[in-house]
């Protein structure tokens, strides 16, 4: 135990080194630009001279999770913006977001210009972190008001920490109450007319938060989806509506005003459920809408719905904002940006200023090409620029800062030959072929620039994760040994064979091989989804009666429908599952699934004492004991007090999760109750909603309480402690559905049930006695195998048989997935990690969070311990606890080296492919996820939480 | 030794003190197993111009099986699948009426299997409300290379099946056979299945087949297995037998049998 705690130390050691070397805080160039930093122009003057502003004053409207078709598509609301972008007012694009899909990282590049990094999205939902604001990073905010604009912001609160003493007015909205779609808006919009018309502001940000909650509760298609895009239309109508009369006014009052600005923007978007995080096509698929004083577009005369369609492919990418904005306000481009000038928005320049322009965002490019490259020289313009002949660039041979170098020194040639060319031409025409050469190599080259940069952009400590990858090694090694040195055992020395089981040893080398996939860690779900069929048709094949061959079908069968539940992964994330259908047209059959589940389980609460009674009866009347003990009667009538209160607590706690969750997601509508019956029902519960999910957490903590209270006294009644075992068992089970369940999503509720149903039909003895369970199966049992011999030889294949804790593991990672979950951060289920929280807490939300999202492998992890209640193979000689105790610890030694073998692995995996395309898509969540799995999920829950259960229990001794 | 072990794996040698053809009743027959290959190849080739395996999947995959059945009808018809029995007395007295009974049990035991294949499949993730033609076809195809030679060799007897496909006692030539192609092709099938989630983007991706080309290429495998295995091997021991036995007629020895412990014993180590 001491030394099992003792490599988990280890293990827990190397993961801090391996996590802290592979998601490093960036490394990025410190300071802010300045207009030293920029240039000397070719076109004399002053040297660092800005170019002149095209705009004086700005208004972002950032509306979370805007998808590029809730604009440009068919299905839009927006008519006021799409009528804009027909008549050629205004300019669109699809912008396309980079992963971590999530608000956070987006605002980072949206201001900055830098491709993030990735522990940015964890520290998004750890939104308290206050290292990763942007004090002192360089970005536009801080440039507009080095410049002396006075900036605004209105809406979700992440800028305020991301910008702390920028802003001139503000006011914040929380974006983690995500029920709320209403509010959140109302609040953002009733500072627009008010603010805008003021006086003295120059850049006035909005941040809409409903859109993107709309669909996280309900996805895109949802009825809500069309009334909240007619919103944001009115909304732009209104601020372009107000923006433009102040403008008409200023520009006449004073001859050096500049017009204003308007950029509509999402900062990521949704895919088809409504989710967003990962790196799938429509959670990338973002906007820009440009409209301002000489922008123009190009008018379509289409009138149809689809006229739009062309810009739903004019992809740029989202970090193009930054040094767009920059030129046009003449600040300098912020020092690490990595994104290009929009060229349809720098149009309305003459040739020379757009190339000076060009220019001092082509140097602030090679300024981060230097910084990630110390041997690169810096450029002398003069100098290299004086032989006036472009370069050729070697780019086979050459290492790549070098030909971005020489490709930069070509585009400065080319424009130095314009500037040359423009005094003494008189052709017009060659002037102009002159500047559109040179914009096309400083195009070339920020392009080029911009590739390299984003793939070499975060820098591993590889010394760190050597040494985490090293501790892996010995903890794996020494869980080996300690596996070996339990009572199972990988191989047996003596008789030189091989212990672990056939399966076991394939689904090792499998999930191994599994974790080099990008697709299968994609498709994680699929895995273990083949696994846990192959296991139960390898106990089916294998099955010593056609009892357990029917049950084991069942099981299949069973399964079979909860995998049809939630379709997640990425290959096929738009398949139509059973979630679709409840959540649409079958929504009243939903509620009704979820009345019959809760009334299951209460039929279950009520029921466990019973058989676990009955259990005990029967063996009391084979061993021949005597059934009443004089003496004990005393602790008999407590005990049946105290199981009486402890089902009440469980019926009561199951009857508060089911209030909770049909008034939250308006279930009594559905159902058909009216308004007086639901409120008869409310005033039995807690009025606040929040309050009745805080009941239902005290009453599964009063329930553990009873529940050992109940085992102490069953100990002092004279139940066997085989019995005290199952009943506990049984009791925690059925203890932990109200807690899973109140955080579970509605259409998730009836899997519950699945997962129940399967779990008993592992074990004929809970069945009902009169069902074809125990019976039936004694019974064929005798008919099926003849003479016992014959039995004994034919099952020597029992090699394939996987054991039930071979197929609760399957279970516990399967049913992650089953829920809807996956290995990408979209599928994060954020939404139930709030249930009677009023005030943000980290650590509270942190366990909702777990809790809700580990729903499943917790309660199959529960399930796993009733197996060993259950089984009554092992009674050693030393009692029947002692000897489960040994077991757990093996069941635990050999979870723990399967973990371990994992991380290890992994580690090596993501240490080999970190230069992978896929790096931050797909391997980086699947090790945040695994972190998950091993702290979380087998660390604190499974060893942690399972020896205190079982030490609680033998405490009552 | 070595030859007691092959008495063991051939119940009907014990006890035969002659080494003569008569110690395999039946004599692995090398026909099937060319045409095995020949026929899968077959199976595997579009046999027309037109007939495409991504476009027309079912078409395709009922042409395969045709040709699969036709080459079980053959082999059951003329008696010779597995193994060529050496009483040919037997095959000569069998009516024309019971070889086709023989070959339509053989289709229709195919056919059941292949529902019992495809009710598998499903549980294992096809598509329950679409595509019914593409699985049990599937499951047809597979059901032909891994369960009609178990059908073939062990007819309706599940004692022998759960002996020959579940279990690790020593089994006779053709349960060894059935043993030997159904679990090839079943776990290659089973591996196929592994292709299906890849983002290859690849036409052969589609559902079912992977798995119909993992159950083919193991069949394929299966072959050379059970070739190795029922053929190869008691060849070298039929020929290990042969010499043992011309040695000791030249050195005059009595048979085992009749041997003294220490003349076994030095026997052995000059054996080794």
């Amino acid at each position: 135990m001491a030394l099992l705690a003792a490599v988990l130390a280890v293990e827990l050691v190397g993961l801090g080194f391996f996590v802290k070397g592979f998601f490093p805080y960036k490394r990025s160039i410190p300071g802010f630009a300045s207009v030293q930093d920029q240039p000397e122009s070719f076109a004399g003057g002053s040297p660092q001279e800005p170019p002149a502003p095209q705009y004086d004053r700005l208004v972002v409207m950032l509306v979370d999770a805007l998808r590029n078709d809730f604009v440009f598509g068919n299905n839009s609301a927006m008519a006021y913006t799409q009528g804009l972008l027909r008549d050629g007012r205004a300019v669109g694009y699809t912008a396309k977001a980079l992963a971590p899909t999530v608000t956070m990282p987006r605002i980072k590049a949206l201001m900055t210009g830098t491709v993030p990094n990735f522990l940015d999205a964890v520290l998004n939902i750890a939104e308290s972190d206050t290292s990763s604001s942007l004090k002192f990073q360089d970005n536009l905010l801080w440039q507009l008001k080095n410049r002396g604009k006075a900036i605004n912001m209105f809406g979700d609160d992440t800028w305020l920490r991301l910008f702390p003493d920028v802003f001139s007015r503000t006011d914040g909205t929380s974006s983690f109450f995500v029920t709320d779609t209403v509010e959140v808006d109302a609040n953002v919009t009733r500072n627009v007319r008010p603010e805008l018309e003021r006086d003295g502001w120059d850049v006035t940000i909005f941040h809409y938060l409903g859109l993107d909650h709309i669909g996280h509760l309900a996805g895109p298609d949802s009825p809500l989806m069309r009334p909240k895009q007619e919103e944001m239309d009115h909304v732009v109508r209104d601020i372009l509506e107000i923006v433009s009369a102040q403008d008409v006014k200023r520009l006449a009052a004073d001859s050096s005003a500049r017009p204003t600005l308007f950029v509509l923007l999402g900062d990521h978007a949704m895919n088809e459920i409504g989710n967003h995080g990962g790196n799938s096509h429509l959670e990338t698929s973002t906007v820009f809408v440009f409209v301002g004083e000489g922008i123009r577009g190009q008018p379509i005369a289409d009138k149809g719905r689809n006229a739009l369609s062309a810009l739903l492919t004019n992809v740029v990418p989202q970090i193009n904002l930054v040094p767009t904005l920059a030129l046009l306000f003449g600040v300098p481009v912020p020092k690490n940006n990595l994104g290009l000038p929009l060229p349809e928005l720098i149009a309305g320049y003459s040739d020379g200023e757009r190339l000076r322009l060009l220019q001092i965002a082509a140097h602030q490019i090679y300024g981060v090409v230097l910084a990630n490259d110390p041997d690169l020289a810096t450029i002398d313009i003069a100098k290299e620029t004086a032989g006036d002949a472009m370069p050729t660039c070697d780019s086979d041979h050459d290492p790549v800062s070098m030909v971005l170098r020489c490709e930069y020194i070509r585009a400065l040639t080319a424009h130095k030959r314009f500037t040359k060319a423009r005094p003494g031409s008189a052709a017009g025409a060659a002037a102009a072929a002159a500047a559109a050469t040179a914009e096309g190599e400083y195009y070339s080259f920020m392009g080029h620039a911009n590739a390299h940069l984003s793939r070499t952009f975060s820098g591993y400590d590889l010394n760190a994760m050597s040494v985490g990858i090293a501790l892996f090694c010995v903890s794996t090694m020494l869980l080996v040994a300690l596996y070996q040195a339990s009572s199972s055992g990988i191989a047996n020395f003596k008789t030189k064979r091989i212990i672990m089981s056939v399966p076991a040893i394939a689904l090792l080398v499998t999930y191994v091989i599994s974790l080099n996939s990008s697709s299968l860690i994609e498709e994680e779900h699929q895995f273990w989804y083949h696994w846990v069929q192959t296991m139960f048709f390898l106990r089916l094949l294998t099955s010593r009666h056609s009892g357990g061959v029917v049950r084991t079908f069942f099981q299949m069968c069973l399964f079979r429908i909860a995998r049809a539940w939630n379709q997640t992964g990425q290959n096929w994330p738009g398949e139509i599952d059973i979630r679709y259908y409840l959540n649409s047209s079958y929504n009243r059959l939903m509620w009704f699934m979820v009345l019959v589940t809760f009334a299951l389980f209460g039929v279950c609460a009520s029921w466990i004492h019973r058989s676990a009674a009955s259990a005990e009866s029967l063996r009391r009347s084979k061993s021949g004991a005597p059934s009443i003990h004089v003496g004990r009667s005393r602790y008999r009538r407590r005990l049946a007090y105290g199981q009486r209160i402890f089902r009440g607590v469980l019926s009561t706690a199951l009857a508060n999760a089911l209030v909770y969750q049909m008034e939250r997601n308006g279930g009594w509508q559905v159902v058909g109750l009216s308004q007086p019956v639901w409120s008869v029902v409310r005033w039995f519960t807690p009025s606040e909603l929040a309050d009745v999910a805080r009941f239902v957490y005290l009453l599964t903590f009063a329930a553990a309480l009873l529940g050992t209270g109940c085992a102490w006294l069953r100990r002092r009644s004279g139940v066997s402690d085989h019995a005290v075992l199952v009943t506990a068992a049984l009791e925690g089970l059925v203890g932990l559905l109200p807690l899973l369940l109140l955080l579970a999503r509605p259409h998730n509720i009836p899997v519950f049930a699945i997962f129940v149903a399967m779990f008993v039909l592992f074990f004929p003895q809970l069945l009902p006695r009169t069902g074809f369970g125990r019976k039936g199966s004694v019974a064929v049992q005798t008919a099926g195998c003849g003479p016992a011999e014959v039995c004994s030889n034919e099952w020597r294949l029992s090699a394939l048989r996987p054991s039930k804790a071979l197929v609760l593991l399957c279970l516990v990672h399967a049913s992650f997935f089953v829920l809807g979950n996956s290995n990408s951060l979209a599928s994060l289920d954020l939404s139930n990690a709030y249930a009677g929280v009023s005030r943000y807490n980290e650590g509270l939300v942190g366990v909702l969070l777990f809790t809700a999202n580990w729903a499943g492998p917790l309660w199959w992890a529960a399930a796993g311990f009733a197996t060993l209640a259950l089984s009554a193979a092992d009674d050693t000689a030393a009692g029947p606890e002692d000897g489960r105790m040994q077991r757990l610890l093996g069941w635990i030694v050999a979870a723990h080296l399967w973990q371990a073998a994992t991380i290890l692995v992994l580690s090596v995996v993501v240490t080999l492919m970190r230069t992978h395309l896929f790096i931050w898509s797909v391997f980086s969540p699947r090790y945040l996820y695994q972190i998950a799995w091993f702290a979380g999920f087998y660390l604190a829950a499974v060893t942690a939480g399972g020896t205190g259960w079982l030490a609680a229990l033998l405490a009552t001794k | 030794m070595p030859a007691k072990k092959t008495s063991s794996a051939e119940p009907l040698a014990v006890g035969s003190s002659e080494y003569d053809s008569k110690m395999y009743p039946v004599e692995p027959n090398g026909i099937e197993l060319m045409l095995g290959g020949m026929f899968s190849a077959m199976a595997l080739v579009s046999p027309r111009r037109g007939l495409n395996l991504y476009e027309s999947p079912v078409k395709y995959l009922c042409v395969s099986a045709t040709v699969l059945f036709g080459y079980y009808a053959i082999l059951t018809f003329a008696d010779i699948y597995c193994f060529k029995v050496s009483d040919s007395q037997r095959r000569r007295t069998r009516t024309l009426g019971s070889r086709f009974t023989a070959v339509l049990k053989m289709g229709l035991g195919t056919l059941v299997s292949a529902f019992v294949l495809s009710v598998i499949f499903v549980l294992f993730g096809a598509p329950i409300f679409s595509q019914h033609g593409e699985t049990y076809m599937a499951a047809v195809n597979v059901s032909f290379l891994a369960v009609t030679p178990a059908i073939l060799t062990l007819k309706a007897d599940i004692g022998a099946w759960r002996k020959a496909l579940l279990s690790l006692q020593p089994k006779t030539l053709p349960e060894k056979w059935a043993a030997g192609f159904f679990w090839c092709t079943m776990v290659t099938c089973w591996a196929g299945a592994y292709f299906v989630p890849m983002d290859w983007g690849r036409p052969w991706q589609r559902w079912p087949i992977p798995i119909v080309g993992g159950a083919f290429l193991g069949y394929l495998i299966g072959l050379m297995f059970v070739a190795v295995r029922c053929f190869v091997i008691p060849l070298g021991r039929a020929d290990f037998n042969e010499t043992e036995r011309l040695k000791r007629e030249m050195t005059r020895q009595p048979l085992p049998g009749a041997r003294s412990t220490d003349q076994a014993s030095s026997e052995t180590k000059k054996l080794k």
